[in-house]
């Protein structure tokens, strides 16, 4: 067994868990956070895709002992209270979401492709998303969000 | 406040999903569920073999190990569920495999540990011994029976349902059911025959979230169940069957279901034990199977064999279909065999004016896993297969493609119309919705470029596909709703439909708002609950809309009549002159609004003059049946794509579609089911695709090699709209489901196919990969 202290959304979670255990598994599990999803455990679909440090991060792959000291972002802290972020916002005007399931992880990975690159291009989003699968959607009203959720920030 | 229907509202239930606050079955948390075991399927590794023997001594005294089970335990029928509706010839699933296994994945032995990781461990401490036989893949070896997947004595004697079940596997050998309808007259100036074998490769639904359920005995010896299914009601009438229980000590509830496009339709064995285990254990059990293992496991869709042939005149007009399909169902047949008569041979004129129709269905098992639901199933495949022979027709009589559709629509005056297939298409313009894809994609500009490419000799060659549609949605049948409105004002929509992210929540709200009056902000919807609600059948041929929300209309207009009576009171005036102004929400005396009452106030009236009132006037349940008035939504695509002849790699350029869902609750909504159900569409031309050996391996078990459409596939989507109104029901919805597959499919396949024609190609199988469209290229080459 393995104790850590984990830090998510900002806060400090202390941890004992098997050193073996996965990060989305402990959040979701452990510190009770179970807006990060799993699609795959395989790293092939996103729905798992946490921040840590800013970085984007398939947490189905990765210890979560590995993100001690440093900072992990789920989906839970994004939102401030009851305001939206801009990409939540945009997700819910413009009909981005369907059954849900892959929405955490491709806000994830957008917030991650926004932070680095406040002006993508189409094709930008399309790469920054290409690693989050959605069955759902098509993708169409997806990437309009994102890139209006651009526009917003900015 | 205004009309909602025709609104893209935002959803109401999206703050849940996009804050990581809605619950899917893995994130429910009840007490009853706490300290819940896990379990571990051991599943075959052969695609045909006899199981000589199961030793599971070790594994059961492995660390944490609670019980592991065999076929030969029985601890509940020896036969599984039918994996849907039973139509002819039914060869059930033994729970757990007792003498033979008939796919990759079939379950052989279950383990129960107190974790996950333990039961896994002591899974691969389960010793099978399984004797290979000759696995049947090849459609004409299941055709020739030499070998038999279910032999005299081998079926299982559980019959769970109505229904024709012959025990005996070996009477039709390796067919599951056949049909056939032969109508009309073929005019003999059908001097054109044209025939062609089109494929409909197998596909996995793969929603994003696997299959999952947690399932605890409560201490009055009651079930409960939470499943990521599509069917809540349906899955407790099978409990109940299954364990003999009555359905009112069965409490199923779906959570959040995170998409299902058929594949959490039927209820799959391992879905079965689990009660069985959690009684065995004396614990709650949960489930969710890796994504590996539902791909390996859960049901698949299309897997069908078209010899299609085609008679027409030499100047276009289509007088005749003949349609020989063969299904593959996989090992244990289901809801395949239903489709066959219900969707597929209905649909034999598509959208076409045809005289004659020759069609046969033979539904065949093979050693791979059953075929059941897939969006779009019964109808995609063959509107593919049509859409397609209906060009390779227009190639060799050298006429142009939408040329031979233009002659042979069927004409809106004619609407509604019944074909001689037996189906009965509510209103719709097939010719306008063609006319219109073509316009708006500048049909005779692509082609006038294409005549440039192909003059320049490029590498990348372009070709232009089309097709047209409509679909029929519902199957008869009804659905139940439920309304209240309480007395704060706000109200309540229970149904026993419920969304896989079809959006119910705001769709509901906005059709009992339009009605109530009451913001849809202000209306919750419950859905999901066998206890909310008697019976449902579910979101499952694009069926919701255009009964539920008939139902939840009626129900929303009785409540609204009974206020005005409770309004009256109030009013000091007839019912009669009372009017409810829907955008306020309060009721006054017609001419003068100026003095009104609202909910709240009626409400109140209702509760407190038990005298004068039932005290129930403001809820009312209503179930609607469409009894048999199906509708057919609708529309036209165009696609364009670019294919280099040097190494056969496909892009697509465009896609373009008409699309006529009758009237759009949320036009946002249904651009967005358009969405989804075109790209899955596309994909399967794209490269989706199941895919197993000889020896009956599965090759694509995980996404790597299942490859199902990510964001970089396609160009924006240009949807068009008609909004035909049904006559089929009083607020002429149709549907929206899966209308977006239906000419995805046939109009890029068609394209891909254009885009080469002048080479000589004809027709290049499904999926259009790089390799085979180098190799049709290749093949024209050599024969030039
Ligand atoms: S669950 Fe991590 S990538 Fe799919
Ligand atoms: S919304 Fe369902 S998978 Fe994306």
């Amino acid at each position: 067994m393995h104790h850590m202290n984990l830090d998510v959304n900002g806060m400090s979670y202390p941890i004992t868990a098997d050193a073996s255990r996965n990060l989305l598994s402990v959040l979701r599990n452990e510190v009770g956070l179970t807006g990060t999803k799993e699609g795959c455990d395989d790293c092939e679909c996103g729905a798992c895709m946490v921040l840590l440090d800013g970085q984007p991060v398939n947490s189905c792959s990765y210890l979560a002992a590995q993100a001690e000291g440093r900072a992990v972002t789920t989906i839970e802290g994004l939102a401030d209270g009851d305001d939206l972020h801009p990409l939540q916002a945009k997700m819910l005007e413009l009909g981005g979401v369907q059954c849900g399931f892959c929405t955490p992880g491709m806000i994830m990975s957008a917030k991650a492709l926004l932070d680095r690159n406040p002006e993508p291009s189409e094709e930008e989003i399309r790469i920054g998303l290409s690693g989050n699968l959605c069955r759902c959607t098509g993708y169409a009203k997806i990437l309009a969000a994102v890139g209006e959720a651009a526009v917003e920030i900015r | 406040m205004s009309q909602k229907t025709g609104t893209s509202l935002g959803r109401v239930e999206d703050a849940a999903f996009l804050t990581g606050r809605a619950r899917y079955i893995d994130d429910v948390r009840h007490p009853l569920l706490d300290g819940a075991a896990f379990v571990v399927f051991v599943r075959s590794t052969m695609a045909h073999a006899r199981l000589v023997s199961v030793d599971a001594s070790e594994a059961k005294n492995a660390p944490g190990v609670l019980d592991v089970v065999v076929g030969a335990d029985h601890v509940v029928h020896p036969a599984g569920p039918t994996y849907g509706i039973p139509v002819g010839h039914v060869f059930t699933q033994p729970v757990l495999a007792e003498t033979k296994v008939r796919y990759v994945g079939e379950p052989i032995a279950v383990v129960v540990a107190g974790t996950h990781q333990q039961a896994v461990d002591a899974a691969e401490l389960v010793i099978v011994d399984l004797e290979p036989l000759v696995p049947v893949m090849d459609f004409d070896r299941a055709l020739s029976d030499d070998v038999l997947l279910f032999e005299p004595g081998d079926a299982p004697q559980f019959q769970p349902s109505a229904g024709d079940h012959s025990t005996d596997g070996a009477e039709n050998g390796n067919i599951a059911f056949e049909t056939s309808l032969t109508a009309g007259d073929l005019n003999p100036d059908a001097t054109v025959v044209v025939s062609e074998r089109v494929w409909n490769p197998r596909q996995a639904p793969a929603p994003m979230e696997p299959r999952g359920i947690a399932t605890a005995w409560d201490d009055a010896g009651d079930l409960h169940v939470w499943a990521a299914t599509q069917r809540p009601h349906g899955f407790r009438a099978q409990l109940a069957e299954f364990y003999e229980l009555p359905e009112t000590n069965i409490h199923v509830i779906a959570p959040e279901v995170g998409g299902a496009f058929g594949g959490k339709v039927s209820r799959s064995v391992e879905e079965h034990i689990l009660p069985a285990l959690a009684q065995r254990v004396g614990r709650p059990i949960r489930w969710t199977d890796t994504r590996s293992e539902f791909l390996a496991s859960g049901t698949q869709g299309r897997a069908e064999r078209y010899d299609m042939t085609l008679h027409g005149t030499p100047d276009g007009m289509i007088r005749g279909i003949g349609v020989n399909l063969v299904k593959d169902l996989g090992a244990y047949p289901g809801v395949g065999t239903y489709l066959a008569n219900g969707y597929t041979i209905p649909m034999a004129c598509g959208t076409y004016d045809i005289g004659w129709v020759d069609f046969s269905v033979t539904c065949i098992v093979t050693n791979r896993i059953t075929v059941g639901a897939f969006r779009g199933a019964g109808r995609a495949p063959y509107l593919a297969a049509l859409e397609r022979i209906i060009d390779i027709y227009a190639n060799d009589i050298g006429m142009d493609p939408s040329d031979v559709r233009r002659r042979n629509l069927i004409q809106p005056d004619t609407m509604p119309v019944t074909t001689i297939a037996g189906a009965t298409y509510d209103e719709a313009d097939y010719p306008a919705d063609l006319e219109r894809v073509l316009a708006e994609a500048g049909y005779n500009d692509l082609r006038a470029e294409q005549v440039e490419r192909r003059a320049s000799g490029a590498a990348k060659q372009i070709g232009i596909g089309m097709a047209s549609y409509c679909h029929k949605t519902a199957g008869g049948g009804g659905e139940e709703a439920h309304v209240r409105v309480n007395p704060d004002a706000t109200a309540v929509v229970t149904t026993g439909t419920t969304s896989q992210g079809h959006s119910h929540a705001t769709a509901w709200a906005q059709i009992a708002s339009d009605v109530l009056g009451i913001d849809p902000a202000n209306i919750s919807v419950v859905e999901g609950n066998t206890d909310a609600i008697a019976s449902g059948i579910g979101a499952v041929g694009s069926r919701s809309l255009q009964t539920a929300g008939l139902a939840i209309h009626n129900a929303s207009t009785t409540i609204a009549e009974n206020a005005k009576q409770l309004a009256a009171q109030l009013l000091e005036a007839n019912a009669s002159d009372v009017v409810l102004d829907t955008d306020t929400g309060s009721f006054h005396v017609v001419g003068t609004p100026a003095i009104s009452v609202g909910w709240v106030d009626v409400a109140a009236e209702m509760t407190a003059s038990p005298a004068d009132t039932e005290g129930d006037e403001l809820s009312c349940g209503e179930y609607y049946n469409n009894e048999g008035r199906d509708t057919y939504p609708s529309g036209a695509a165009v696609a364009v794509v670019e294919v280099d002849i040097e190494t056969g790699h496909v892009r697509l350029t465009r896609f373009v579609s008409v699309d006529d869902a009758g009237i759009r609750v949320n036009p946002m909504i249904v651009d967005g089911q358009l969405h989804g159900g075109i790209a899955n569409g596309l994909a399967q031309v794209f490269g989706e695709e199941v895919i197993y050996d000889d020896d009956g391996n599965l090759l694509t078990s995980n996404f790597m090699d299942y490859a199902i459409a990510s964001i970089d596939w396609f160009p924006q989507f240009e949807l068009h709209h008609a909004a035909t109104a049904s006559s089929h029901n009083a607020l002429g919805f149709k549907a929206v489901g899966e209308s977006g597959v239906m000419a995805a499919t046939p109009a890029m396949h068609n394209a891909v196919v254009d885009a080469l024609s002048h080479l000589g190609v004809r027709h290049i199988e499904l999926p259009c990969t790089p390799e085979r469209v180098w190799q049709s290229i290749a093949a024209t080459v050599r024969t030039r």
